[in-house]
């Protein structure tokens, strides 16, 4: 299988996010890659999108697929994540009221998308936040 | 489980359009979607008072065929269109989770 794509997320556009990771999740599926490998790429770029929508100014999701793995990078504009040390800890979170309302803002996401992925890399400045991952098939 | 086992004790009410039987493997109660994304587990019926579309993703993307809303929580028409056609049963009750919890198990 060879597949590459972009997604753009909107700030706050709570109501859409997921866009990105029920897309790639159908596609996976339809390439027949195995449940447990699913979840793992599911949660990743779920929480990640998430992250995106609820924490940027907005940015873009690229997926690159091969017969090995799945590499999914997360671009956005800003602000950035001043501590990544931080922001990696559980229960650590940033979340405004309305994100919260909507469920998110445990603090959990990055720690999630950590464990998910079998590389997981993360960058980031003012200017905004890189975050890249891999996860293989087998 | 399955959801004819449990719809009376709960006095629930199916929202979507598909009334045919569902069945399930065991319950995760929570709200917080990152709580739900990381510990629950496929086929479990998702127990919560957390209405809104990512709910439904969250749901589709690990493979959760019910949702059930406590409190009388009743979801929106965009999200019941939404698991319909993700094909994810929709079920409020008016008792609490923990009364929800009772009474499926009868503790
Ligand atoms: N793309 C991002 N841009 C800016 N800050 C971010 C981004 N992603 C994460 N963060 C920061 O890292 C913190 C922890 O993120 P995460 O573990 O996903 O928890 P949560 O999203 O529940 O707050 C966030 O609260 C936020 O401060
Ligand atoms: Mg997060």
């Amino acid at each position: 299988m060879q597949a590459t794509g972009k997604f753009v997320i909107e700030s706050m556009d709570l109501d859409n996010a997921g866009n990105a990771s029920s897309t790639i999740k159908k596609m996976l599926t339809e390439a027949g890659v195995s449940k447990s490998i699913i979840k793992r790429v599911s949660i990743a770029i779920y929480e990640a999108e998430i992250n995106v929508v609820i924490h940027s100014y907005g940015g873009t999701c690229t997926y690159y697929i091969d017969d090995e793995k799945i590499r999914v990078v997360f671009e956005d504009t800003g602000p950035g994540i001043e501590d990544i040390e931080q922001a990696l800890e559980p229960g650590f979170s940033t979340a405004n009221n309305q994100a919260i309302t909507y469920g998110f803002g445990a603090g959990m996401g990055l720690m999630n998308i950590k464990n998910a992925s079998d590389e997981f890399d993360i960058t980031s400045s003012h200017l905004g936040t890189t975050l890249d991952i891999k996860i293989y098939f087998n | 489980m399955r959801v004819i086992d449990i719809l009376n004790k709960i006095e629930g009410k199916i929202l979507t359009n598909d009334q045919s039987d569902v069945f399930f493997e065991g319950i995760y109660a929570g709200d917080l979607l990152s709580n739900v994304m990381s510990h629950a587990r496929e086929n479990n019926l998702l127990l919560t008072i957390m209405s809104n579309m990512n709910t439904i993703a969250v749901a589709c993307l690990l493979d959760l065929p019910i949702i059930l809303f406590a409190e009388g929580v009743i979801p929106t028409d965009e999200m019941i269109d939404k698991a319909n056609e993700e094909k994810i049963m929709l079920i409020s009750s008016k008792y609490s989770v923990v009364d929800i919890i009772r009474k499926i198990y009868g503790i």
